[in-house]
C-alpha cells in the first residue's frame, strides 16, 4: 500500500515537474533581459574581489556599463520586424558565408528570414526561419577559422597578456617575448573595452552561444567582462562586443590552456576617458585609468592603471602634490589634473 | 737619575705626540695644499673615478644610468683622458646616508657625488673645496645663490648644477589693469625691496591696499608652510647670527603673523586648496604663490583642460618669494651639487684633479640636462642661451628670471655647525609650528610658541658647546 502510494506521489511530481519546467524555461527567457542587467550590477567574483580590497563606488560613478553579456536572442520575422546588432550580425555571418545578399540594415526583414530558412535546409536543420542557438552553432561552424601557427612546447616563464583594441590583437607574451598572436573582435563605440591593466580572475568552460566554449574573467571595477569565444566568428576583427574581447573559439581554447588566473591583461589602443570630476580613494572608472597613466607617465608609482583609485593611487597623487608644493591631501582636485596633463 | 728617566719619557712622549700630531695635520692638508689645477696626469697609469649617483627624487629627474645622457659625458671626458675609466653607480636616496657613512669609515667614499643639497653639508668637512678650480671670472658665470648655497665657511665645497627656486608667480594681464600706486607694491614684490627687514611692517599696510583692486587678489597654497619661513627668515635677518646668535625675536615672529592674519581677516590673501593654479589660469586671480619655474611649462597642459585666459610664458611674471632680498632672502627650493670626497690615504693631486674636472664637467652638462624639463635652471649661466633656446623661452624670461633669481640668494652661508642649527630649526620647529598655524590648529598665540622652542633648542645647543668646553 505503502509502495503504491509512493509510486502515486512519484507520478504526481513527476507530472507537476513537466508542466511546470517548460513554464519556469519561458520565465527565464522573458526575465533574461532584466537578469542580465542585475548581473551587472552584482559582483560575480566576490572571494577574488574580497582578496584584491577592491572598494566598489559605481553608484556615484554614476556609469555603471552594461555588462559584457552576449545577446542571444531569438530571432525571427515579425510585425514589426526585430531589429538590432544581433540582427547586424546573423546578416553578416550569412553574409560572409554566401546565403545572402542584401543590405547588412540590422532589420529582420523577408529577405534575411529567406536566407536563414535556405542556410538551414542546407545545413539539414529544421526550416523554419528561426534563428536560436543551434542556427547560430550552425553558421559559427560553417565559418573558417585561420590557423594560428603552434609553436609546440610551451615555455615556462611569466605570462602576459596585451590586447590593442586598435589592430583589434591579442598578443601573448611569455617572459616578455611575444609567444602568440590573435585576431579577437573589440566592444562597439558605444560600449567600448575597457582601457587599463586588469588581471584574469576567473577561468570557466562551455558557458555555450555568444560566450563560446571558454572564458576568461577580468577584475573590471564595473560590469562583467572577459575574454572568451563565440558563436559569430565573422565577427572577429571587427567592433562588434558589447565590451568583451572575442576570440575564435579555438584560438580561446589555446589561450585557456597556456593562461593562469592572476595574469595581467593591459588593454590599449585608444585614449581612455577625459576626467571631469573630483576623483577620490574608492572611485572606479575609465577616468581613474587616465589618471593613473598620467601619475605614471610623469614617474609616479601607482602600481597597475587598473581602474581603481586606491591606497597606491592616492598616494602617489600625494607624492606629486608634495612635488609641486600642493597640498598633499590625495585627491583628484584640478590642480592635479592640469598638473598632468589629462584630458 | 730616576728624574733624569723621567724627562727623558716625557721627551719622548711629547715628541711622539707632536710628531703624531704633525703627521695628521699633514695628512689632512697636504690634498688641500696640493690641490692643483695643472697636477700632471701620468700618461702611463690608469685612473679610475668612482660616481655615485643619487636616483632622481621629486622633481628632480636625474637620467637613469642607462640613458645617453652618462654614456656622452663619460665618452667626452674620456677622449680628453683616455686612461681614466669612470665607474657610474646609482644609489637611493634612502640608502645614501648609510653607504656613504659605511664608505666614509673605509676612507673610501666616491670620488664624485651626485646628489641634492640636503647631502653635500652633511660631509662638506670631508669634500675637497673647488675654488682653486673655479677662477674669479668664471664665477660670475654661475648664478650667485647657487655658489651661496655650496658655500660652507670661506670655501666652495660642490659644483653647483641645477636649481629649482621656491616662485610666485603674477598676470601681466592683471597687473596691467592696476592703478599706478597699487601697480607700485607690486613693482617692490618685483624688485625685491618690499620685505625687506627694516620696513617690513610698511609692507602690510602696502599689500592691505591690494584690496582696491578686488578681493582675495593673492593666492597662497593651502596649508603651506613655506612662505611663513620665507617671511620669518627676511624679517629676522637670517634666523640665526654668524655666531649663532638667535636673529629672529618674538616680536618679529609676531610681525609676520600678524602679517599673514592681517591679509586674510581683509580678504586681500585666500588659502587655496586644489584650484591655485587653475583659478590663476583661468584669469580669476592675481598672484599666486608658491609655485616654480614649472608654470611656465603649463602651456600644452592648460590648453588641454581649456585654460586660455593666460598666455604661457608670456602672461606669467615671476616673483622672488616674499623676502627674496639679497643677503637676506629665502632662496629655498631644490638644488642639485657635483662633490668631490677626499681618500684615504690621500690618492694623489692627479687622481683630484681628474675627480674635479669630471665633477665640473659633470655638473654643467647634468644641469642643462636637468633643466630642459622646464623645472630648474641650469647654475652655470653660460648654458642658458641653449638651455633657454630648448625651452623656446625669450628674453622676457630670460630678463624675468635672471631678476627673481638674484632677489633669491639665499640664507647667508654660515659655519657648519650653525648652518645645521638653522636647518633643524627650520625643519624642526618653525615648519611644524607654520603648519599647525595654517592649517587653523593654533591661533596668532604660535609665535611665543615658537620664540620659546627656539630659544630652548638654541640654549641646548649652547649648553652643550660650553660643556665641550
Amino acid at each position: 500500500m505503502d509502495r503504491l502510494r509512493g509510486v502515486e506521489r512519484f507520478l504526481v511530481w513527476l507530472t507537476a515537474g513537466s508542466l511546470l519546467l517548460p513554464l519556469a524555461a519561458c520565465g527565464v527567457w522573458f526575465f533574461a533581459g532584466d537578469i542580465a542587467k542585475a548581473q551587472s550590477s552584482i559582483d560575480i567574483y566576490p572571494a577574488k574581489m574580497q582578496d584584491l580590497d577592491i572598494p566598489r563606488d559605481e553608484v556615484e560613478m554614476g556609469q555603471l556599463e552594461e555588462a559584457c553579456c552576449e545577446s542571444d536572442r531569438v530571432l525571427y520575422y515579425a510585425d514589426p520586424p526585430m531589429t538590432g546588432e544581433d540582427v547586424e550580425e546573423l546578416q553578416r555571418g550569412l553574409q560572409q558565408l554566401g546565403a545572402y545578399h542584401g543590405p547588412v540594415s540590422g532589420r529582420f526583414d523577408r529577405r534575411t528570414m529567406e536566407a536563414v530558412i535556405a542556410f538551414q535546409r542546407q545545413e539539414g536543420l529544421t526550416p523554419d526561419g528561426v534563428v536560436g542557438p543551434v542556427t547560430w552553432q550552425a553558421l559559427a561552424d560553417d565559418f573558417p577559422v585561420p590557423v594560428v601557427e603552434g609553436s609546440g612546447q610551451v615555455p615556462e616563464g611569466q605570462r602576459e597578456i596585451v590586447v590593442d583594441v586598435a589592430r583589434r590583437q591579442l598578443i601573448v607574451y611569455i617572459d616578455g617575448k611575444e609567444y602568440q598572436r590573435y585576431p579577437v573582435a573589440v566592444g562597439l563605440g558605444k560600449t567600448p573595452t575597457p582601457i587599463g591593466e586588469f588581471r584574469i580572475v576567473q577561468k570557466s568552460m562551455n558557458w555555450g552561444g555568444g560566450f563560446g566554449t571558454r572564458w576568461l574573467g577580468l577584475n573590471v571595477p564595473w560590469g562583467i567582462y572577459g575574454i572568451h569565444g563565440t558563436n559569430k566568428p565573422w565577427s572577429i576583427g571587427t567592433q562588434a562586443s558589447a565590451g568583451c574581447i572575442r576570440m575564435f573559439n579555438r584560438h580561446v581554447e589555446q589561450l585557456y590552456r597556456i593562461i593562469p588566473e592572476g595574469t595581467l591583461v593591459r588593454i590599449v589602443g585608444r585614449p581612455s576617458d577625459p576626467v571631469t570630476r573630483l576623483l577620490k580613494p574608492g572611485n572606479t572608472g575609465q577616468d581613474v585609468v587616465t589618471l593613473q597613466q598620467a601619475l605614471a607617465e610623469k614617474g609616479y608609482d601607482v602600481g597597475l592603471a587598473d581602474a581603481r583609485y586606491g591606497e597606491q593611487t592616492a598616494a602617489a597623487v600625494k607624492q606629486l602634490q608634495e612635488d609641486y608644493g600642493l597640498y598633499p591631501d590625495g585627491l583628484g582636485w584640478p590642480d592635479v589634473y592640469l598638473l598632468l596633463g589629462v584630458r | 737619575m730616576q728624574g733624569r728617566m723621567v724627562r727623558v719619557a716625557l721627551a719622548v712622549l711629547v715628541a711622539a705626540a707632536v710628531g703624531f700630531g704633525g703627521w695628521q695635520l699633514v695628512r689632512w692638508y697636504y690634498p688641500l695644499i696640493t690641490l692643483d689645477p695643472e697636477a700632471e696626469i701620468d700618461p702611463e697609469r690608469n685612473y679610475t673615478i668612482n660616481v655615485w649617483v643619487e636616483r632622481g627624487r621629486g622633481l628632480v629627474k636625474i637620467p637613469a644610468l642607462e640613458a645617453e645622457f652618462w654614456s656622452q659625458v663619460t665618452s667626452g671626458f674620456r677622449s680628453r683622458y683616455p686612461n681614466t675609466e669612470i665607474v657610474l653607480q646609482e644609489v637611493s636616496a634612502p640608502d645614501l646616508e648609510r653607504k656613504m657613512e659605511e664608505a666614509l669609515d673605509k676612507g673610501r667614499p666616491p670620488h664624485v657625488l651626485v646628489a641634492s643639497s640636503q647631502w653635500f653639508r652633511l660631509w662638506s668637512e670631508l669634500q675637497l673645496p673647488i675654488d682653486r678650480f673655479l677662477p674669479e671670472e668664471e664665477r660670475e658665470g654661475y648664478i650667485q645663490g647657487a655658489l651661496q648655497k655650496v658655500t660652507v665657511g670661506e670655501n666652495l665645497m660642490a659644483w653647483p648644477s641645477h636649481i629649482q627656486p621656491r616662485l610666485w608667480a603674477a598676470s601681466r594681464k592683471q597687473l596691467n589693469r592696476l592703478s599706478s600706486d597699487l601697480a607700485s607694491v607690486l613693482e617692490e614684490w618685483k624688485a625685491g625691496t618690499l620685505w625687506s627687514g627694516d620696513d617690513f611692517p610698511a609692507a602690510r599696510d602696502k599689500l592691505l591696499k591690494l584690496k582696491d583692486a578686488g578681493e582675495k587678489q593673492l593666492a597662497h597654497q593651502f596649508g603651506s608652510p613655506a612662505t611663513l619661513v620665507d617671511l620669518s627668515a627676511a624679517v629676522g635677518g637670517g634666523i640665526i647670527g654668524p655666531k649663532g646668535e638667535l636673529l629672529l625675536t618674538k616680536e618679529l615672529l609676531t610681525s609676520v603673523i600678524d602679517l599673514w592674519q592681517a591679509l586674510q581677516d581683509e580678504e586681500v590673501l585666500e588659502l587655496v586648496q586644489g584650484t591655485l593654479l587653475t583659478g590663476f589660469l583661468s584669469g580669476k586671480r592675481m598672484v599666486i604663490g608658491p609655485v616654480g619655474l614649472w608654470i611656465w611649462t603649463l602651456k600644452e597642459e592648460a590648453a588641454l583642460r581649456g585654460y586660455r585666459a593666460v598666455a604661457i610664458p608670456e602672461d606669467i611674471i615671476l616673483l622672488p618669494a616674499p623676502g627674496g632680498g639679497g643677503e637676506n632672502g629665502c632662496f629655498s627650493g631644490t638644488t642639485v651639487e657635483v662633490a668631490v670626497f677626499r681618500q684615504r690615504p690621500f690618492q694623489g693631486p692627479a687622481q683630484a684633479r681628474l675627480s674635479m674636472e669630471f665633477a665640473r664637467d659633470l655638473s654643467r652638462k647634468l644641469g642643462l640636462e636637468l633643466s630642459t624639463t622646464g623645472l630648474g635652471v641650469p647654475a652655470y649661466k653660460p648654458l642658458w642661451d641653449e638651455w633657454l633656446s630648448a625651452m623656446g623661452w625669450g628674453p622676457d624670461q630670460r630678463a624675468n628670471l635672471e631678476q627673481v633669481l638674484e632677489l633669491s640668494a639665499g640664507l647667508p652661508p654660515l659655519r657648519a655647525k650653525w648652518h645645521e642649527a638653522r636647518r633643524r630649526l627650520i625643519g624642526e620647529i618653525l615648519i611644524p609650528g607654520f603648519d599647525d598655524f595654517v592649517n587653523g590648529k593654533v591661533g596668532p598665540e604660535i609665535a611665543e610658541q615658537l620664540d620659546k622652542e627656539i630659544r630652548t633648542f638654541l640654549a641646548s645647543l649652547q649648553g652643550r658647546r660650553s660643556q665641550g668646553k
